[in-house]
């Protein structure tokens, strides 16, 4: 009875979307106002809400939210919290069991994890966690994900590797110019090398099994 | 009884971790964006790595706590770079199975439809 609820409050969410969608996001030319997006967080955030407007699945307040956001810049821990939470009391009343949730503090920024199950599927997929993850909180968590300080620690935890990397250019023949070169273009600079010599340090960083956590 | 029940939760314990052991090896997967998504496998996350020419990758695994599996949320990577492994993050002390890889461009969220288990043995087209 209670994922029946669910489904009648998703469709009821869907057809509230999908009379709103648009509202301050796509003028009647259906291109987005400003800001134009600069930052990978900008980009995310257009991005899903061009999404949600071809096919409107967000709650109002998370496209509000992402809205702020997009408008400032600035998200927060409780904003992502609060959009978390409202996913996870969604899947909880579509009867999902939820392990957690956990606040991780790994990088830049706490985030939080979280696993859940669904006792009506075979293998537990929790599908309807993920439908109410689109409602409630994707928007919102990618927003925190590639917000600036997640990416700046992204870069610190890929700095851990720089030796090694700088290494597999000048062992392979293709000694970096400037090995302080920024990491992200020092990643992808053998593609200028061209050829076999390209394919062979692109082979040496990925047995380096740089791993970094989003 | 108690030492019984602590031999049988060791049991299990032990049994998941062999079974954690066996899905160990790599897969990779064709994707639709033209890049190469590989699937590793930790002792307690998976992560998706190699996804060249993607806009966006998802990664999520198979863990077992308190009685019951469970998957964690997925994992989503904007604009993920070239060599470089993207984690599901723990979540749980004995972790084992299963991890997924997705591209979903043009669609932001992934797609059932689009996704492919990778296990150790095979190869999926996403």
């Amino acid at each position: 009875m209670r994922r029946v609820n669910v489904f009648v409050l998703g469709l009821g969410v869907l057809v509230l979307a999908g009379c709103t969608a648009g509202i301050g996001v796509t003028g009647s030319d259906g291109t987005l106002p400003t800001p134009s997006p600069t930052t990978p967080q900008q980009e995310v955030i257009v991005a899903m809400l061009r999404g949600d407007d071809a096919q409107p699945t967000m709650s109002d307040e998370q496209r509000e939210t992402l809205l702020e956001i997009l408008a400032t810049g600035e998200v927060t821990f409780e904003q992502y919290q609060d959009a978390v939470n409202r996913t996870l009391d969604c899947a909880t009343d579509a009867g999902l069991k939820i392990d957690g949730p956990r606040t991780v503090d790994q990088g830049g920024q706490p985030t939080i994890t979280w696993g859940w199950s669904d006792p009506a599927q075979p293998d537990g997929d929790p599908k309807l966690g993920e439908y109410c993850r689109n409602v409630h909180s994707l928007g919102v968590e990618q927003a925190y994900l590639n917000s600036d300080v997640a990416l700046e620690d992204e870069r610190r935890q890929l700095e851990a590797y720089r030796p090694q990397i700088v290494a597999c250019y000048a062992d392979n023949g293709a000694p970096l110019d400037d090995p302080d070169m920024d990491i992200f273009d020092m990643l992808n600079d053998y593609e200028s090398l061209g050829g076999t010599r390209a394919g062979i340090v692109e082979s040496c960083i990925n047995e380096l099994d740089i791993v970094v956590i989003p | 009884m108690k030492m019984r029940r602590s031999l049988a939760g060791a049991a299990v314990g032990i049994g998941l971790m062999i079974a954690a052991a066996c899905i160990a090896p790599s897969a990779s997967a064709e994707n639709s964006c033209g890049g190469l998504a590989m699937i590793n496998y930790s002792a307690d996350h998976a992560y998706v790595k190699n996804v060249g020419g993607c806009t966006s990758v998802a990664v999520r695994h198979h863990y077992f706590a308190a009685g019951t599996w469970f998957w964690t949320a997925m994992t989503y990577k904007y604009l993920p770079s070239a060599g470089i492994g993207y984690v599901s993050p723990n979540g749980a002390e004995l972790n084992s199975g299963q991890a997924c890889a997705a591209v979903y461009y043009p669609s932001w969220t992934c797609a059932y439809g689009s996704w492919e288990p990778v296990t150790a043995t095979s190869y999926s087209s996403f």
